[in-house]
């Protein structure tokens, strides 16, 4: 007969339910739910083309890669140097902005602003 | 917030730690239910710490007693304690009957003693960390070990010794009865 501690320590002792550790630490399978499947699902690329889809047809985040979010846009040629001053309104070189995607869609994040004095001249 | 690396330590404790707590938590006299509740305060607590605590299995064990301690005043718990169904250790080792003897005797025992073993055997404290943690001496730790162990090779030997005896009552009462008298 085997010593009683030794017998004491064979017995495992009962674990807690799975419940607790999902409502300590979040499960597995709660990681997919949401918009966050999308994420898990497909491999980067597509991810990244979905997000931005979505992203345009709802107005709404969705989750992508983080270089995904920031789409650089240059200016239009006609709107880049041309005439110094036409009168009733200035063209000026237009430095390069970010398009951005924020909560509330995409935003430029640096516009073009006004050389000194010219606001005051177009009043 | 919980940051990732806070929530890495306190999940790989949780691992490795909650079922020896729930464990504990049978010894102190709480129903499986209560004890997962109290398992779920106490690392409620833990995930608001801004770091690991020093000593992480220790602070586990005295914020696990202060939470059932309180979790246990209740008098409709303890109704409800009564009433459920004791189960303290996994199914598999339970089908053995030996072993569901000696969970029940370990049940049966003094709560003192109940705790000292548990804390000693599943969860492996020493008799010094054990008494920093109930505020008795080593030496007491120690006493409650012994005579727990005691007790139980009593209760186990009182039980063989039933068990001995039912095959003999079980056999008298399967044996062929009488023949009836003719006529």
């Amino acid at each position: 007969m085997k010593p009683l501690i030794a017998r004491l320590r064979l017995l495992r002792p009962r674990p807690p339910s799975r419940r607790v550790k999902e409502r300590l630490f979040g499960s597995s399978a709660g990681r997919f739910a949401g918009t966050g499947w999308l994420q898990a699902a497909l491999p980067l690329g597509a991810t990244a083309v979905c997000s931005f889809v979505l992203a345009l047809w709802t107005g709404r985040d969705f989750p992508g890669p983080a270089d995904a979010r920031a789409v650089e846009i240059r200016p239009a040629a006609a709107a880049t140097p041309a005439a110094s001053d036409t009168g009733n309104h200035t063209v000026w070189n237009a430095a390069p902005a970010r398009l951005e995607w924020t909560n509330k869609g995409p935003s430029l994040s640096s516009m073009p602003s006004l050389p000194q004095g010219e606001t005051n001249r177009m009043r | 917030m919980n940051t990732d690396s806070q929530v890495g330590w306190a999940e790989r404790l949780y691992d490795t730690h909650a079922a020896q707590l729930v464990l504990y938590g049978r010894a102190l006299g709480l129903s499986h239910a209560e004890a997962e509740d109290v398992l779920h305060e106490t690392f409620r607590a833990l995930l608001a710490l801004e770091a690991e605590p020093e000593q992480p299995a220790h602070y586990l064990l005295r914020s696990f007693r202060n939470h059932a301690l309180n979790h246990r005043r209740g008098w409709w718990r303890r109704l409800a304690r009564e009433l459920e169904a004791v189960r303290w250790f996994e199914p598999p080792e339970l089908e053995d009957p030996a072993a569901q003897r000696l969970a029940d005797a370990l049940a049966g025992l003094p709560s003192e003693q109940r705790e000292v073993i548990v804390l000693k055997i599943w969860h492996r404290q020493t008799y010094a960390a054990i008494g920093r943690l109930l505020d008795i001496s080593p030496n007491t730790a120690a006493g409650r070990f012994r005579y727990g162990l005691a007790r139980l090779r009593r209760m186990l030997e009182e039980t063989r010794h039933e068990l001995d005896e039912t095959p003999d009552r079980a056999a008298a009462f399967a044996a062929p009865a009488p023949a009836l008298p003719p006529g």
